[in-house]
């Protein structure tokens, strides 16, 4: 399955060209971003129509916020992914009411529109490949707290585990990860 | 990564927006004199991109153009065009919604005169499920806004700080002091212990039990009388079972005319 990969480009530069409020530097910003932040809340939300609306909420809030995003707390992908993830999660809540409610969310790597894939790039990587790089305990922690938008607590309760070991599994689960992508990008397949 | 503060997981909560409000104000703090934790926060958040990015899926061309044209619309100052949000589907959608009135209103009238008193009850049932999760929400805003207003105060450019150093020179919490709206807040890095803040200034002197159930909490804040021309900080800080009580020694409250953190010294990696 075909993924496009975020676009190497300086973050840094990025930033300081959005701080002088130039409208070309929101446009590149905008493509740079917009397909994984798009394939995120699509995941989330499994609603084209509304994904596209969240998407378009996101990046006009993400543009009347630009001033409050302080790099020292963190990246500006993460800073923009997390209000488009909170975006739709607060839309996926308001059409379920129950919040906590026990739902199959977005790791189904089957459910991808073939018409809305990338482009081929040699230099992509398949969700499924991914997937299958988890245990099934991490799949389910990453469920709750990514797609979800569960709190640490509301997770803890709902696989009905302590609290601790909620914080150690999703921290085994982004080590996979990490291990995952490295082992990817010393096979030049990333 | 060494780190006796920060558990492991929470960065990862950190970086999913995930921490309750205390926590987020305790990461915050630990990330601003731990590089450790700086660069661990980097490889989390730069594995999560890589996660976001394996799932990319290009949004219709239209969308771009939305974006961009309620920008424009809102930077020249008129009304957004938020018409052109669905303007590739209106033309469709109205005729569709004409219909679809026409039918719905036959429906209802036949519905309504035979399941008023259901759907009375039913709207009354939704109704108070909204309510409890804007409630819910409510809620969750508020916890938010209360970290935001703690980390404003503690990384004021006004606050004065001073670490509380125990015995063996490892500093086991902060003290900020906001002069401008008299508020400080202590920061534990370590959850048990007992603290008593003094005050004094104007001839007047009070206590602040800053452990009132016995535990430390992660940050406790407490507004300062006027007047208040100094404080300080008197206790006992059990490091671990092993090590049972350890005292801490005051040190001279300093006052900055301003705040740069990047020339305070680097706090223990096993303190923070």
């Amino acid at each position: 399955m075909p993924r496009k990969k975020l676009p190497d480009i300086d973050e840094k530069d990025l930033v300081a060209w959005l701080r002088t409020g130039e409208h070309e530097a929101f446009g590149t910003l905008y493509d740079q971003y917009s397909a994984a932040i798009y394939g995120v809340v699509f995941r989330i939300i499994q609603s084209d129509a509304a994904a596209e609306d969240i998407l378009q909420e996101s990046f006009v809030k993400i543009w009347r916020s630009f001033a409050q995003y302080d790099e020292s707390k963190g990246r500006l992908f993460t800073w923009m992914l997390n209000i488009a993830r909170n975006l739709a999660i607060d839309h996926y809540r308001s059409l379920n009411r129950n919040p906590t409610q026990n739902q199959t969310v977005t790791f189904d790597v089957d459910m991808v529109d073939v018409e809305h894939n990338c482009s081929f790039n040699p230099n992509v990587i398949g969700l499924r490949e991914l997937v299958n790089a988890l245990k099934p305990d991490q799949i389910e922690i990453i469920e709750h707290l990514y797609y979800r938008g569960l709190t640490h607590t509301e997770a803890a309760e709902e696989i009905n585990i302590p609290l601790g070991t909620v914080k150690t599994r999703l921290h085994s689960a982004l080590k996979s990860l990490r291990m995952f992508f490295r082992e990817k990008e010393k096979n030049n397949i990333l | 990564m060494s780190n006796t503060i920060l558990q492991p997981g929470t960065l990862e909560l950190y970086a999913l927006d995930a921490l309750p409000a205390d926590e987020r104000v305790n990461t915050v703090l630990n990330l601003e004199y731990n590089t450790e934790a700086r660069q661990e926060l980097q490889n989390i958040e730069s594995a999560l991109e890589q996660f976001a990015a394996a799932q990319s899926r290009n949004p219709p061309p239209a969308v771009r153009a939305r974006v961009m044209s309620e920008i424009k619309a809102k930077v020249e100052g008129h009304t957004p065009q938020s018409a052109a949000k669905t303007a590739s589907r209106s033309l469709s959608l109205a005729i569709f919604t004409l219909a679809a009135a026409t039918f719905i209103a036959v429906l209802s009238a036949v519905a309504l005169f035979y399941k008023w008193n259901d759907e009375h009850t039913n709207n009354d049932a939704l109704r108070k499920e909204n309510d409890k999760l804007a409630a819910m929400i409510d809620k969750e805003t508020e916890k938010r806004q209360a970290g935001d207003e703690l980390l404003n105060t503690l990384k004021s450019n006004d606050a004065a700080t001073f670490g509380a150093v125990a015995a063996n020179g490892e500093i086991k919490g902060r003290l900020y002091w906001n002069r401008t709206d008299n508020q400080a807040v202590f920061v534990s890095f370590e959850p048990t212990g007992q603290l008593i803040a003094s005050i004094s200034g104007s001839n007047k002197k009070s206590e602040i039990n800053i452990a009132p159930n016995g535990n430390l909490p992660q940050f406790y804040k407490f507004s300062l009388p006027e007047g208040t021309e100094s404080l300080r900080l008197a206790g006992v800080h059990d490091a671990s079972d092993t090590f049972g009580e350890v005292s801490i020694i005051l040190q001279q409250k300093k006052i900055m005319p301003k705040r740069n953190l990047s020339n305070e010294p680097p706090l223990p990696k096993t303190g923070l």
